[in-house]
């Protein structure tokens, strides 16, 4: 079983993010979160054998990286695949995506239904 | 009775026999009647005798009397003189008599018992070589009267004393082969007080000399300046072998001595002047100077003078030139540079040390200013005895006073508090580990200000692995690091440019976009009110951000 986490400090990002996703065809549950330490709690609860992650970076208090980090801490990079969905453009960002095996796809913002297909069909 | 006394008795006893035998013989010699004859005779001849024997007897008192009187004056004159006095008996070897001053000059005592004190005790303790008193008796036995020059004499503390020696054989009413021996100890008398104007300059020479031209020019014009017949060398002297490089020659002396470039090393003959100068540290006449020729490299010029004077030029309680002087016979206390026939100046040790002292003068001058351009000082740390030795340029990074004996303490005054156990630490922690000192840390100044200094150190190790010393250098990097943290700052905050252009200006705007890309799929999901309230708080957010850019740039 597979769990959809969007997870964005912008609740018309994340709106944006879900349409999206709804547009290109997915039917399952989309779990929203707003601040990165709800999703730490909710990822210390997680019984799903598979979690996608719609994750954006730049987030006050917990950004995108530390949850990454937090995943590899709790050894949950098995079960988990991030896809992270982010305004920012800096090279830096996307090389550093890069380094974490988990992170499947990176998406700059605006999001569009065409971006997120290919994840939402594997 | 004395011997001059037995001359008018034997005149007495010869005149009376040949009274008292001349009655007899008379009368066969003369025709005469022999009662005649020997009453005439005998008044007659008692009366010859006896007015001959009282003649002759007043005349031997008096010039007895004369001569006695001339050797008490003669005695108790030099009982009082400057010289130590000595009258010798070569016959017994033994002192008859002498003066306070000889005991003085001798430095023995001489004692009650005259007959234990003579040059044969002398040569017995060793204080003169029994040669020197061989030569003394066969002069004096020769010639009567003869002079010593410069004797080594070594008194009873030890030291090397110079004396100069005068023998002469006296006349004595008592005594037979009695001489008389003047000592004069010239260690003193040499001194530089007693020199002539000339030699005086000589000694001041040291205070002249500035430079290395300036100690070549001196010398060049102490010699061209003196008469025409003058010949002047100046010589450095190799200690190893004794040999003699000529470095300059006064016109003169070139035209004498058959100098050239390939001769211009040689040898000369010692005359005691360079040791005796070295040892008693005080002038050295030689009156004697004999057969010194100039024999190296072909070199065969009779050094034709007589008398030398060599001066030891003294700096820090130490022989560091000789200035010699050869000549023919002259009073060197008298003497007028005008009365010099010839000269030669043995600048010695002196132009060697000045040749590395002006180098190193040179070479630390050089290394202060280079140090002080690049602000950039040297140290070292003595582990054995735990001292600290800094160059000046480190006084002046640290902003100490130059007499402050630098040690760990004052090191620490200059360290922040909260880098002090941490610089010590890394200083000790690469000794130990046999690592290069390699340390960049801030220092404070008295009045606040704030330095930065790199620090590099390397340690010498003994062959057990303990730390010897560490020699290093400290350079006040305090522009360089006000540059980088310069640098740093205005770097931190073009990424923090580039961080709001990336992610907080880049956020709005995505927003916009995706609100209007996805229009057709949310305008049944949203209402226009909320898109335009959401487009409006969008408009507001990128302005602020733009303000926020506008106001680090600015900054």
């Amino acid at each position: 079983m597979t769990t959809t986490l969007n997870i964005d400090d912008d609740p018309i990002a994340l709106f944006l993010a879900n349409n999206a996703i709804r547009s290109a065809g997915f039917q399952g549950e989309i779990m929203e979160f707003e601040n990165g330490q709800d999703v730490i709690n909710y990822l210390d609860k997680i019984t799903a054998d598979q979690v996608l992650l719609l994750l954006d970076i730049n987030m006050p208090n917990i950004s995108g990286w530390d949850i990454c980090e937090y995943i590899i801490e709790k050894k949950l990079d098995e079960k988990v695949q991030i896809v992270i969905i982010t305004s920012s453009i800096s090279k830096l960002d996307k090389i550093k995506a890069a380094n974490y095996p988990f992170i499947t796809g990176y998406i700059t913002k605006p999001i569009h239904m065409e971006d997120v297909k290919p994840f939402i069909a594997s | 009775m004395k011997r001059i006394h037995k001359i008018p008795l034997t005149f007495f006893i010869v005149g009376s026999i040949w009274i008292l035998l001349s009655d007899n013989l008379e009368p066969l010699l003369l025709n005469i009647s022999p009662f005649q004859v020997q009453y005439f005779q005998k008044v007659k001849g008692i009366f010859f005798i006896l007015i001959s024997t009282g003649i002759l007897f007043f005349l031997i008192k008096s010039y007895e009397s004369k001569i006695l009187e001339e050797e008490i004056l003669y005695r108790s004159s030099r009982k009082h003189i400057h010289e130590g006095y000595i009258l010798y008996e070569t016959d017994k070897s033994q002192v008859f008599e002498y003066n306070p001053t000889a005991a003085k000059i001798l430095g023995i005592n001489i004692g009650s018992e005259k007959t234990e004190m003579g040059l044969q005790h002398l040569i017995q303790l060793k204080k003169i070589n029994q040669t020197i008193i061989n030569e003394i008796e066969y002069q004096i036995l020769l010639y009567g009267k003869y002079k010593f020059q410069n004797i080594e004499f070594i008194d009873h503390k030890g030291n090397v004393k110079l004396i100069n020696l005068t023998g002469e054989k006296i006349r004595s009413l008592n005594k037979s082969n009695l001489i008389e021996l003047i000592f004069e100890d010239v260690t003193e008398l040499i001194s530089k007080d007693k020199l002539s104007k000339f030699a005086l300059e000589l000694y001041s020479i040291e205070s002249k000399i500035n430079s290395e031209h300036d100690f070549i020019q001196k010398g060049l014009d102490l010699t061209e300046g003196m008469a025409e017949s003058n010949l002047a060398f100046l010589l450095s002297i190799n200690e190893s072998d004794n040999s003699f490089e000529v470095l300059e020659l006064s016109t003169k002396a070139k035209s004498i001595v058959n100098f050239s470039e390939k001769n211009k090393v040689f040898q000369i003959a010692s005359n005691g002047g360079l040791d005796n100068c070295l040892k008693t540290q005080k002038p050295f006449i030689n009156n004697n100077l004999k057969s010194n020729k100039l024999v190296k490299n072909e070199l065969h010029s009779y050094f034709p003078f007589t008398k030398s004077i060599a001066i030891p030029i003294i700096e820090n309680n130490k022989v560091v030139a000789i200035v010699e002087i050869a000549n023919k016979d002259v009073d060197y206390g008298a003497l007028d540079a005008m009365q010099i026939q010839a000269f030669v100046a043995v600048f010695w040790t002196m132009l060697k040390k000045k040749h590395s002292d002006l180098q190193l003068n040179y070479q630390r001058k050089l290394l202060q200013e280079a140090e002080s351009i690049a602000k950039l000082g040297s140290w070292e740390y003595n582990h054995l005895n735990e001292t600290l030795y800094w160059s000046e340029e480190i006084y002046k990074i640290f902003e100490i006073d130059e007499f402050v004996e630098p040690n760990e303490e004052v090191f620490n005054s200059r360290i922040l508090d909260e880098d002090k156990v941490k610089v010590k630490q890394a200083f000790f922690g690469m000794v130990e580990n046999q690592k290069q000192y390699f340390l960049i840390h801030p220092l404070q100044m008295p009045d606040g200000k704030i330095k930065f200094v790199e620090e590099r150190g390397k340690t010498e190790y003994s062959a057990d692995g303990k730390p010897i010393k560490t020699i290093g250098t400290c350079l006040d990097i305090t522009n360089k690091q006000l540059l980088i943290n310069q640098l740093e700052s205005q770097n931190k905050q073009l990424s923090e440019i580039a961080q709001i252009q990336s992610h907080e200006y880049r956020a709005p705007v995505a927003r916009i976009l995706g609100l209007i890309e996805s229009f057709d799929s949310i305008k049944d999901k949203i209402s226009e009110e909320a898109m335009r309230e959401v487009i409006y708080k969008s408009a507001q957010e990128i302005d602020n951000i733009i303000k926020k850019i506008n106001e680090k740039t600015n900054n």
